[in-house]
């Protein structure tokens, strides 16, 4: 017996010599786009240039019976994700000097205007579709009607109600009425999933909502208003698909089984960058380069990583995301991995339609600003004129090269703003009302709200808790407000989540990409 | 004095020591000694009663199935049609009924006679090639319903059969003159292009459309059966891959795509053990840096399975199998067409309800790998036959159900899993067909070529 484990010495020691030079190759091997930095600085005139020629869209799109923006050019109707890319641009054309204050609150006021008095879907959340002209819920037809609601663009309508209530406090007043307007009750559950609604023979039926990526994304704007979010923040379940010597995350709850696409795209990681600075949502602090969510800034590397290997690889442009098209089917998920399939392109049915992947002008733009590379140096190169005068930008140039998909969206254009504001400004949350951890604190409406225990609305729209700080104590006491706060047990909501669980990240190159 | 006498009687005890261990146990020791066990994963004991009875099982349902006329097998029980791997199944399966003494030599010799003689009158399409079905009781080419029919050919299965002719020439050299000529009668012309890509044909419509249907895995096995003839070895042999990641470990799969070509890309047990069965991983003739990648696939598939029971404690041997009723016949796979664990019906659907633990997958694991886990893939496999009838197919694994089909292959390949084990190696000792034979006599005919495309004229025409 002795002798055995004598033997096993040298071999054990062995293995350990393997596994320590192992862990050291792998350690050497990095994503070169960990070391691209975002681009910062003054926006040069053709930057600019770029910049007004997307605001084009919003100015032909506008619609002044609601201060809506119509979500595809011409056909009036919008849903909350399309609305919040033109809270984002009508922001970016204020910072960039685009539009003055005047025109920003003339837009401001009737859109804040619009969505406190929007028709909810069943008193809850906003409904998937709103019409732009009359400012009714309608169904996908553009009829009167309601069809559900959608977790993930309430989600990002969330992260700009926040943005806008942080840069423009005159408006705090406003944007925390639309939010307690809404009931949550059905979209988030004490494990923090997100949930959307759809109507099944008039009956709602209310399902998980969110793939890897979006879902954190969504997740984070429910975050910043307060909510615990921790299942849809983690990225698990994951699984890795290697493309192109990268090794790219993936959902891997199964699209058969679920009729989720477990889409991978530019968009959400992009978004995520721009509007958050890849720190925790509610990370207060802007220094540009230090990621407070390190496990999002390694999933947006390699999910860039994989695009830019394709073009030296293959030398085809690529910058994807989900886009509309000029022809039937009229939208795809055009995907860096989706379904079982690396550089699927598929239809919300999941056919597959690979003559409709395009460069999506959002998706690049993004890419351009959050990682300065050579690669997306030439990206720019080929979108900057890809635009029509008083129009804004196509959706996307064809990758088979059959020219641009003649399609705007507030959505396209939208983000192309971010994108611009943010080589400006840096991250686009920039938080200017009271911390709660300041002495001399000054609750805003909402927070005046969560925190009173006499508030009725609190528990049936299933608000969430204020943080309770000296600073909100003393608030309370000094005006007599019984203050309500979060139970005590934690876990007896949720046993199972634990948000603090730091995450692992996974390897993340084959060996075909050593250096 | 003492002292010299203690040494030799210390000696005398060693030696006595060492006999014993070796030849103890019917010399299970030796055995393990010269065949190598210490460098081996697999099982090479020789068969214990029980593993013999699991033979004799086997066998029956090759008993059962014979068709006195033509002396194939029906490729299910009591249905009578056999494709050309099922013919290649039970030339294996018949070499190993006598290894392991199921059959005396005369029954061998009148088995092997009668399939000789249908094969080599096997009735064969418009393009000389052997069709894709044949009735097992005529040998003429019929289709599923059992009505003559003009099929196309599956280079798959003529692969099977030629590798079962090449190693039923090893085993019993005797006949190798008339096994040669099974081959020569073949058209080759059609099936394997120029630069080495193995060609199969089937009707749609009434056309012929012949396009190339083997995928990683299978086209590599097809290419070294092919090989075995001297055949040129090209494409079929270095398929296109790509890397999936299953549980942390990559494992390749073909490149090309099931989206555009219609054509299933899956990564499945036997396709990757049967070269470890035949060859050890080590096919003649082919290049040693392709035997290595074989036997890495191989391994990347056999600890996936494993990994898949350690980590979400299910037991998984995967193969293709039948079933009694639609889809009939299933892919089940480690990964196919973007999925891990896909279970593929012939119609191209998934059916993760009909996902099993596959009996021959669970026979070829076991004997390939000694492990825990293939102990425990065989504690529900062990009981899943009729004495009378043979193996049945497997066991469901959403339910617990057997799926009590009968089929050649699952019986085939439980008698050429314990034929390897009986061997206590691969079954082949080398498999090329050498120079000496009639078959290099004729395809180097100069004067009378066969003019079917075959080695030796391939070899003339590509040196001009």
């Amino acid at each position: 017996m002795k002798l055995k484990s004598l033997l096993y010495f040298p071999l054990l020691a062995g293995l350990m010599a393997i596994w320590l030079s192992l862990a050291a190759a792998e350690a050497a091997t990095g994503l070169p786009a960990s070391e691209y930095e975002p681009r910062s600085g003054e926006l040069t005139p053709r930057e600019k240039t770029i910049a007004k020629n997307a605001w084009q869209y919003f100015v032909s799109n506008f619609q002044p019976t609601t201060g809506l923006v119509n979500a595809v050019n011409k056909y009036p109707s919008t849903t909350m994700w399309d609305s919040a890319s033109y809270m984002a641009a009508m922001t970016a054309a204020r910072e960039l000097g685009i539009i003055d204050k005047a025109e920003f609150d003339r837009r401001m006021l009737k859109l804040l205007a619009t969505l406190n008095k929007l028709d909810l879907f069943r008193n809850e959340l906003p409904n998937k579709a709103y019409n732009t002209i009359s400012g009714q819920k309608v169904n996908y037809q553009n009829k009167p009607g309601e069809i559900g609601f959608s977790a993930l663009d309430i989600g990002r309508m969330l992260v700009w109600l926040k943005v806008i209530k942080e840069r423009y406090p005159e408006y705090s007043n406003s944007i925390d009425n639309v939010v307690l307007g809404w009931d949550f009750s059905h979209a988030v559950d004490p494990c923090g999933t997100l949930y959307g609604a759809y109507l099944e023979n008039g009956q709602p039926k209310y399902v998980q909502e969110g793939r890897l990526g979006y879902e954190e994304y969504g997740a984070a704007g429910f975050a910043l208003w307060g909510f615990s979010t921790c299942q849809s923040s983690r990225p698990q379940p994951y699984e890795l698909a290697e493309i192109y010597c990268v090794m790219v995350p993936y959902d891997s709850r199964d699209p058969r089984q679920t009729s989720q696409h477990n889409y991978v795209v530019s968009e959400s990681y992009v978004l995520y960058g721009m509007e958050f600075g890849f720190d925790n949502p509610t990370d207060r602090n802007n220094s540009p380069r230090d990621y407070s969510h390190p496990w999002m800034k390694n999933f947006a590397d390699r999910v860039y990583q994989a695009q830019e290997n394709r073009y030296a690889i293959t030398g085809i442009l690529t910058a994807r995301s989900e886009h509309q098209l000029d022809k039937s089917p009229y939208f795809v998920y055009d995907t860096v991995f989706s379904d079982g399939f690396n550089w699927n392109t598929i239809t919300d049915k999941g056919q597959f339609v690979p003559n409709t992947a395009a460069v999506s002008l959002k998706a690049a733009l993004g890419m351009w600003v959050l990682w300065d590379s050579p690669y997306t140096d030439r990206l720019l190169d080929t979108i900057e004129n890809a635009n029509e005068e008083g129009k804004g930008y196509y959706e996307g140039l064809y990758e088979n090269g059959d020219g641009p998909i003649k399609e705007f969206t507030a959505n396209n254009n939208g983000i192309m703003l971010e994108a611009l504001l943010f080589k400006k400004e840096g991250k686009l949350l920039r938080f200017n009302t009271d911390n709660p951890k300041n002495r001399d604190f000054a609750p805003s409406l909402w927070d005046k709200k969560l925190v009173d225990l006499f508030e009725p609305n609190n528990t049936p729209r299933n608000r969430p808790f204020l943080n309770s700080t000296p600073a909100v104590k003393t608030w309370c006491e000094q005006t007599g407000t019984t203050q309500r706060t979060r139970p005590a047990c934690q876990a007896c909501q949720c046993a199972t989540c634990n948000a603090d669980e730091p995450v692992k990240l996974p390897p993340v190159t084959a060996q075909c990409l050593k250096p | 004095m003492l002292k010299t006498l203690a040494r030799w009687l210390a000696v005398a005890a060693l030696v006595l020591l060492i006999a014993f261990a070796l030849f103890s146990r019917e010399g299970a020791g030796w055995r393990w000694l010269t065949k190598g066990g210490w460098h081996s994963t697999a099982r090479i004991s020789s068969l214990s009663p029980q593993e013999q009875e699991w033979a004799r099982i086997a066998w029956r349902y090759f008993e059962n199935n014979t068709q006195p006329q033509t002396g194939l097998v029906n490729g299910s029980d009591k249905q009578p049609r056999v494709t050309l791997w099922q013919m290649g199944d039970t030339l294996i399966a018949l070499l190993a009924a006598r290894e392991l003494d199921l059959v005396k030599e005369a029954e061998f010799d009148a088995r092997l006679t009668r399939l000789l003689g249908t094969l080599n009158r096997l009735t064969l399409t418009d393009t000389r090639t052997p069709g894709r079905l044949y009735s097992s009781r005529t040998a003429t080419p019929i289709d599923f319903s059992g009505k003559p029919v003009k099929s196309g050919w599956s280079a798959k299965d003529m692969a099977r059969l030629m590798l079962a002719l090449r190693l039923t020439a090893e085993r019993a050299p005797q006949y190798r003159e008339y096994l040669d000529k099974i081959i020569l009668r073949w058209n080759f012309c059609p099936v394997m292009d120029n630069e080495g890509e193995l060609r199969s044909a089937s009707l749609q419509d009434g056309q012929t459309v012949v396009r190339d249907e083997l995928r990683l895995g299978e086209s590599e096995y097809a290419a070294t059966a092919f090989h075995l003839w001297g055949f040129p070895v090209g494409k079929a042999l270095i398929p296109p891959s790509r890397n999936v990641i299953i549980y942390q470990r990559s494992l390749a799969v073909d490149a090309r795509d099931t989206r555009t070509t219609w054509q299933p890309s899956l990564l499945s047990t036997l396709p990757a053990m049967l070269p470890g069965l035949e060859f050890g991983w080590q096919p003649p003739g082919v290049p040693s840096d392709v035997q290595k990648t074989l036997r890495e696939r191989a391994e990347g598939v056999w600890l996936s399975q494993k990994t898949r029971w350690e980590r979400d404690k299910v037991l998984t041997a995967r193969a293709d199998f039948y079933l009694a009723q639609a889809p009939w016949h299933v892919e089940d796979t480690v990964w196919g067409n973007g999925y891990a664990w896909n279970t593929l019906g012939d119609d191209g659907r998934y059916y993760p309800r009909l996902a099993q633990v596959t009996t021959k997958a669970v026979f070829v694991l076991w004997t390939l790998w000694e492990t825990e886990y293939t102990d425990a893939l065989m504690a529900v496999t062990t009981h899943l036959n009729n004495p009378e009838q043979g193996w049945f197919e497997g066991r469901v694994e959403a339910t617990g159900d057997i799926n009590p089909t009968l089929t050649l292959s699952t019986n085939a390949m439980v008698l050429e899993a314990l034929l390897y084990k009986h061997n206590a190696g691969p079954l082949f000792e080398n498999g090329l067909a050498d120079d000496n034979s009639y078959f290099s006599r004729r395809t180097t005919d100069q004067f009378n070529p066969p003019g079917l495309c075959l080695p030796g004229e391939r070899a003339v025409r590509t040196a001009p």
